[in-house]
């Protein structure tokens, strides 16, 4: 193996590789950064410009523009309050608040070193233990999953704020849009209103354009007419300066970068919930928890460090077994097997030379996001300067571009409109919204794993529970779920 | 026009508007329940729970609002709403209403001419009606702008530009 | 003093702008009356699904190697929605001058028309122009399965009526389609469970999940080649040309089975199209087709082709529509 990394490494250190790198970075960051860009979609739009260049450089520009652009969604979600990426939801509960407190720098400081070390943890992981934790993946079947998504569910009281009903409310509101559009399991239609662009339910990168964008633009018009203004960048000092801060906190970033890689490493389930799960677990471990959601700096360095280990993990079962963990490396998949490459064991055996050289690059790209995040960072920071006579309609033209672009539809503008009406009815109420993309990201899986629990049991109910218990891993996943409920509703009572 | 934010004023500080929140939800936990159940059982079960559930919830935050009003009265504290916040509110609503208004202009506008004018028009109308009067930064930033995002979309990521009646 | 210098200055950049329009709109005007022949501007091919997608990455490939026997661009518009109804809609409205045509999915684009209401296409609203690739519905186990032929499988399946668990792209896919025939034809009953696409299946199958699964080929090759899945059958008349030991299910089972669940995708264009656009389109398709560049590529990936022309392409939509008709009750 170590032969294999040396080979990794002669490899790496060309003009070509290095190139393609910075080019995957640079370019994964604005991807990330641009609500409406996704990786998905700059990484399937870019395979057959990468099926012209050697294998081991098209990866590695892929892997670039794959990790840079799931750390950049933060930086809009930081400065702006929209999230450029699903992943960066979690980061935006306290990274947007510090903003507003004047803190800009220290919550981008945060939310880029989080990244780069959760992400660098999570590609040793795939570096050094990647096999056994891909055959581990593999134990997760429907009653395992349906559990998983309810665990997520639980998260909610994490992220309700005052009243918990509310944050319930808005869960339980996420998982009806879910339900919108075929049943995954006998395809009938449920409120599709006969409208085509509905059938495949409601895309989630274009509800959370919605979701965000004109909430926060309404918001905007609402404070210039009062002339109340967003605090500047009060505290002019170097990023660098809060590096120390953020390796300060051992154990948030070994277990936000734990949570990642396991939540990576199951196919399906993806960055948001990797980074919503670690806010929760750094909120529940903490000793201040009050101060979430009001800028507290584990919260953002929690979400980001996981949602950057998930990349490291979702890479596992790609390459050692071919089974892609989310739309961005079942895209990554087909842009593997187009240089002829072959994931699993061979992958590892026969082109040892481009998959270790791969892995290696997603180190450096996991390092140089950290300049190339703060440079572009420093530039992003005056946009909250800009009048917001002109940051609204330009926030608003990209909504309605970049909704449009996802699927080259128009109707997804209206159902963009649809779903930010919803966000600022919520907002006037004074709802969470975070609650509602968990229950938008949780719903599918929720609803398709437990249809397809029971129709691997042939519909018998009481299988299906026996189940529930008698398989280790969602046994395990059951009794977490017991904590998680228990704690919150503790909590809840505590604090009337 | 006074008398008329008077009597929004009043309509909202009877209401409460959590109470609002909550009845709201109530009406929509009915409506999509009543969908649901309208659909066969084994594609509906998941809304059908959901529904309940969402009634379930609204009922439980009408409950608590009315015992911790019940409370602040005993204590003797009144609920007011004071007049700043009430017109921020109104004012919510009106930018929102203007808000999604405009995308609808802007979204047809986009199926009607093409892109490139859409755009331009869109964004300069937005800056002049949100109160920024300076009209060589306006169009330079209009044109700028829609160039940019043609330039990232249409051009570096191939997507299609929406079809047009007018222009191509 | 300074002002003036500027304004000169402009002016002479102004001026250069001028003349390069000129020169551009004299070389535009040049190239147009040389190449008035279709096709004079980049051609537009609809893909009703995501890009990335198996679909998209096939039309992407193609695409990039038709371009010099085209001898425009070829530029892919990604249409996704509602299993393909959304692109196919789009391709059957969009402007029959020659500039847009469209990848279409066999039998999905069938499958979609009968199982819905209201599916504003018709299938003679398409002229079909060239088949480009096959890809069959395989039949396979996990390696260390007892069933060791499709005929342990049958077998299992007549003891256990209904409770053998099958996973497959679904729901209302080709890959289930084909499963239904299958078993009606060899009178048997399998559970058949939806996952959402070929990939999610096959990892289902890699963990036990399931006893079975019906993936397309092309997503199943890598597993059944590093020795992970063992593939039971093929789908297809002839033996697929990456799995060479597996047999068809003909030979399988002995009984002839349509293999109509088979992923076919070729190109065709709106109705209204002229016959000599068709045949210029059909030409370049041909040649692509034997385009050593694009066969190595193809054979890379793993990318299963077949080639037909418009007339052969043509016959072969007759056929699957009306054998799809047949089965498609059965999924109802």
């Amino acid at each position: 193996m170590f032969e294999n990394i040396l080979l990794g490494i002669t490899l790496l250190f060309s003009l070509s590789m290095l190139t393609a790198i910075a080019g995957g970075v640079v370019g994964g960051v604005l991807i990330g950064v641009l609500p409406g860009l996704t990786s998905t979609m700059g990484i399937a739009l870019l395979i057959p410009i990468t099926f012209s260049m050697p294998p081991a450089v098209g990866l590695a520009m892929l892997g670039g523009i794959y990790l840079a652009s799931t750390y950049s969604g933060a930086i809009s979600a930081i400065l702006l309050n929209i999230p450029g990426t699903p992943a960066a939801v979690a980061t935006l509960l306290d990274g947007h608040p510090m903003t507003k407190k004047g803190q800009s720098t220290r919550a981008l400081a945060l939310a880029t070193f989080g990244s780069c070390v959760g992400g660098l943890i999570s590609v040793l992981a795939l570096l050094f233990i990647a096999p056994p934790l891909a055959e581990f993946s593999l134990r997760f079947g429907s009653p395992e999953y349906f559990l998983l998504a309810v665990f997520g569910i639980t998260v909610i009281s994490s992220l309700s704020g005052k009243d918990v009903e509310k944050g319930l409310i808005a869960g339980v509101i996420g998982l009806f849009l879910s339900t919108i559009g075929n049943h995954p399991l006998t395809g009938f239609m449920r409120f599709t209103y006969e409208i085509p662009a509905l059938y495949d339910g409601i895309p989630l990168v274009v509800s959370l354009i919605g979701l965000y964008s004109i909430p926060e633009v309404i918001d905007m018009l609402v404070t210039r007419a009062s002339g109340e203004k967003i605090k500047l960048d009060t505290d002019k000092s170097n990023p660098f300066a809060f590096l120390p801060e953020v390796i300060g906190q051992k154990l948030n970033l070994i277990r936000s970068s734990l949570i990642g890689i396991m939540i990576g490493i199951i196919p399906g389930v993806g960055c948001s919930i990797g980074g919503f799960m670690a806010y929760d677990g750094a909120k529940r471990s903490s000793k201040t928890p009050e101060k979430f959601g009001t800028g507290c700096s584990e919260g953002v360095v929690a979400s980001e460090t996981a949602n950057n280990a998930v990349t490291g993990g979702t890479l596992i079962p790609l390459l050692t077994l071919g089974v892609p963990g989310n739309p961005v490396t079942a895209v990554l998949l087909g842009g593997i097997m187009i240089h002829g490459l072959r994931p699993g064991a061979e992958l590892f055996t026969v082109n040892a030379d481009i998959v270790y050289s791969f892995i290696l690059s997603l180190f450096v790209s996991n390092i140089l996001f950290v300049p190339v995040g703060l440079f572009m960072a420093k530039y992003c920071v005056r946009l909250i300067q800009v009048p917001k006579s002109i940051l609204a309609p330009s926030i608003l033209a990209l909504a309605v571009v970049g909704s449009y672009a996802i699927r080259g539809s128009v109707d997804d503008i209206w159902i963009m409109l649809f779903v930010g009406f919803c966000g600022f009815v919520m907002q006037f109420f004074d709802i969470p919204r975070a609650p509602m993309v968990l229950g938008l990201v949780l719903g599918t899986m929720a609803e398709g794993e437990l249809s397809r629990s029971l129709a691997l049991v042939h519909g018998d109910v009481t299988a299906f529970l026996l189940q529930l218990v008698t398989r280790p891993i969602s046994a395990i996943i059951l009794i977490l779920c017991a904590i998680s409920l228990f704690q919150g509703i503790k909590q809840q009572l505590r604090r009337n | 026009m006074s008398f008329e934010t008077n009597r929004q004023d009043r309509l909202i500080s009877r209401l409460n508007k959590d109470r609002v929140f909550a009845s709201g939800t109530l009406i929509l936990a009915a409506y999509l329940g009543y969908q649901a159940f309208s659909y066969p059982v084994e594609s509906a079960f998941f809304p059908r729970v959901l529904s309940v559930l969402l009634g379930l919830l609204a009922l439980l935050l009408i409950i608590r609002l009315s015992l911790r009003q019940r409370k602040e009265r005993s204590v003797g504290k009144t609920i007011e709403t004071d007049a700043s916040t009430l017109s921020a509110e109104w004012r919510a609503i009106r930018s929102a209403g203007m808000v999604f208004t405009s995308i609808i202009i802007y979204g047809l506008l986009l199926t009607l001419v093409n892109y490139e004018l859409a755009s331009i028009i869109y964004l300069a109308a937005m800056m002049l009606i949100f109160g920024f009067r300076r009209p060589v930064i306006t169009g330079s930033i209009s044109v700028g702008l829609t160039v940019l995002l043609y330039t990232i979309f249409f051009h570096l990521l191939g997507v299609s530009r929406p079809e047009s009646l007018l222009f191509m | 003093m300074k002002r003036k210098s500027m304004k000169k200055a402009t002016g002479v950049f102004y001026g250069n702008i001028l003349i390069l329009l000129a020169l551009g709109l004299l070389v535009g005007l040049g190239t147009t009356s040389l190449q008035a022949a279709y096709p004079r501007k980049p051609i537009t091919m609809i893909v009703a699904y995501s890009p990335g997608g198996g679909t998209d990455t096939a039309a992407r490939i193609v695409a990039k190697f038709v371009q010099p026997h085209l001898g425009q661009r070829l530029v892919i518009q990604n249409k996704p929605g509602a299993g393909g109804q959304i692109g196919f809609t789009a391709l059957a409205n969009s402007k029959a001058d020659g500039y847009k045509i469209g990848f279409i999915n066999i039998p999905s684009i069938f499958m979609v028309k009968m199982l819905r209401q209201n599916v504003p296409y018709e299938m003679s609203d398409f002229v079909p122009i060239a088949n480009i690739q096959m890809d069959p519905v395989v039949l396979a186990v996990k390696a260390d399965s007892p069933y060791q032929s499709l005929d342990d499988l049958i077998r299992a399946s007549r003891e256990n009526p209904g409770k053998i668990n099958v996973g497959g792209d679904g729901p209302q896919s080709n890959n289930q389609l084909q499963l239904i025939v299958a078993e009606k034809k060899l009178d048997i009953d399998f559970n058949f469970v939806s996952y959402n696409g070929s990939g999610p299946a096959i990892t289902s199958l890699l963990g036990g999940q399931v006893d079975a699964a019906v993936p397309s080929a092309s997503s199943a090759t890598t597993h059944i080649k590093n020795g992970r899945l063992r593939a039971l059958a093929i789908f297809s008349d002839d033996p697929y040309p990456y799995l060479p030991g597996v047999p068809t299910i003909k030979t399988a089972s002995g009984i002839e089975i349509p293999c109509i669940g088979a992923s076919m995708r070729g190109i065709a264009a709106p109705k209204g199209v002229s016959a000599e656009q068709v045949e210029y389109l059909q030409q370049a398709f041909a040649k692509v087709m034997k385009d050593p560049g694009f066969l190595d590529r193809a054979n890379k990936m793993g990318l299963p082709l077949k080639f037909m022309d418009a007339d052969q392409f043509n016959q072969f939509l007759e056929q699957a529509e009306k054998d799809t008709r047949e089965y498609i009750d059965l999924l109802k």
